[in-house]
């Protein structure tokens, strides 16, 4: 089975970068948690107060961060899924990991694609922003790409920043 | 008899969901153990027998590649198969791990790329590649 990387770095040349991005987002969380993201590009962003965000930051050949935003129905889904376990016995840790993880790997992936093969970069370790560090990080700024998801109707945002 | 497997991780659902995976791809476990470091899984070693260890690169205290150079220096633990799962994108520091004798599977992984990474490993059963 080739890589997410592989797979999408054939195509970045010819897609946009919201498109590739959306490609890595929902093939990480296919294989992560067997949950199907759709593009939702025409809604508005979600209210950080209804949701919950990760961000990892990276330094390297470049250097920038990357964020996600997810509605907490749909993490419940994602931390049960990874853990199969029910719905139920998720607790609020688990929803903060499971979204740590999953910035973590979307980053991971996403880079190499961005900065290619060769290029080296230390990602740090991923941290929970509250609704008004994440409503600064990353409004404050114009992303570079922002790629807006859903789940089952439930909304997923991802935003890159390349300084 | 069972694979005795030590998963590490610093992250709690990783581990977790590694184990889940473990337990989907159909393989004979053993016990299989957690540490969130290197530092920790290098204890673990001392105490337990492993059969083959599942590691992740980037955490705090000791990473995945210091553990690993260490395993290599000890007579007790330098055969012992050593799958490294993580999102580093770099080519130079997957082949280093490659070189060191790992098999490097990136995250996010199939319960297949694991059962095929531990026949592989091991040298039992058939990769399905």
């Amino acid at each position: 089975m080739p890589s997410i990387r592989a797979s999408v770095q054939e195509k970045v040349m010819g897609n946009s970068q919201e498109k590739t991005l959306s490609k890595i987002v929902s093939e990480s969380l296919e294989k992560l948690a067997f949950m199907f993201l759709l593009s939702d590009s025409f809604r508005d962003p979600i209210p950080f107060l209804n949701a919950v965000t990760a961000e990892v930051s990276f330094t390297g050949v470049f250097s920038g961060r990357l964020a996600v935003v997810m509605s907490e129905p749909a993490l419940k889904e994602l931390a049960a899924n990874m853990l199969g376990i029910d719905n139920e016995a998720v607790e609020q840790h688990h929803l903060n990991d499971a979204l740590k993880e999953t910035a973590n790997i979307i980053c991971g992936n996403w880079l190499p694609v961005v900065g290619g093969d060769e290029a080296v970069f230390h990602i740090a370790a991923p941290r929970i922003l509250s609704p008004s560090q994440a409503a600064t990080a990353l409004t404050g700024q114009s992303p570079s790409v922002l790629e807006k998801m859903s789940v089952d109707e439930e909304p997923c945002d991802v935003y890159f920043f390349r300084e | 008899m069972g694979i005795n497997i030590l998963i590490v991780d610093d992250s709690s659902v990783m581990r977790a969901m590694i184990l889940k995976t473990l337990r989907m791809s159909g393989l004979s476990l053993g016990d299989v153990y957690g540490a969130s470091n290197g530092a920790e899984g290098l204890e673990v070693l001392s105490r337990q027998w492993t059969d083959l260890v599942i590691l992740d690169i980037n955490m705090p205290v000791m990473n995945g590649e210091d553990m690993m150079i260490r395993m290599k220096e000890n007579p007790e633990t330098r055969d012992i198969p050593v799958i490294v799962v993580s999102t580093e994108g770099s080519k130079t520091r997957i082949e280093n791990l490659v070189k060191m004798g790992a098999i490097f599977i990136r995250k996010p992984f199939t319960p297949e790329m694991i059962r095929d990474a531990i026949h592989q490993s091991l040298g039992t059963g058939e990769s399905h590649g």
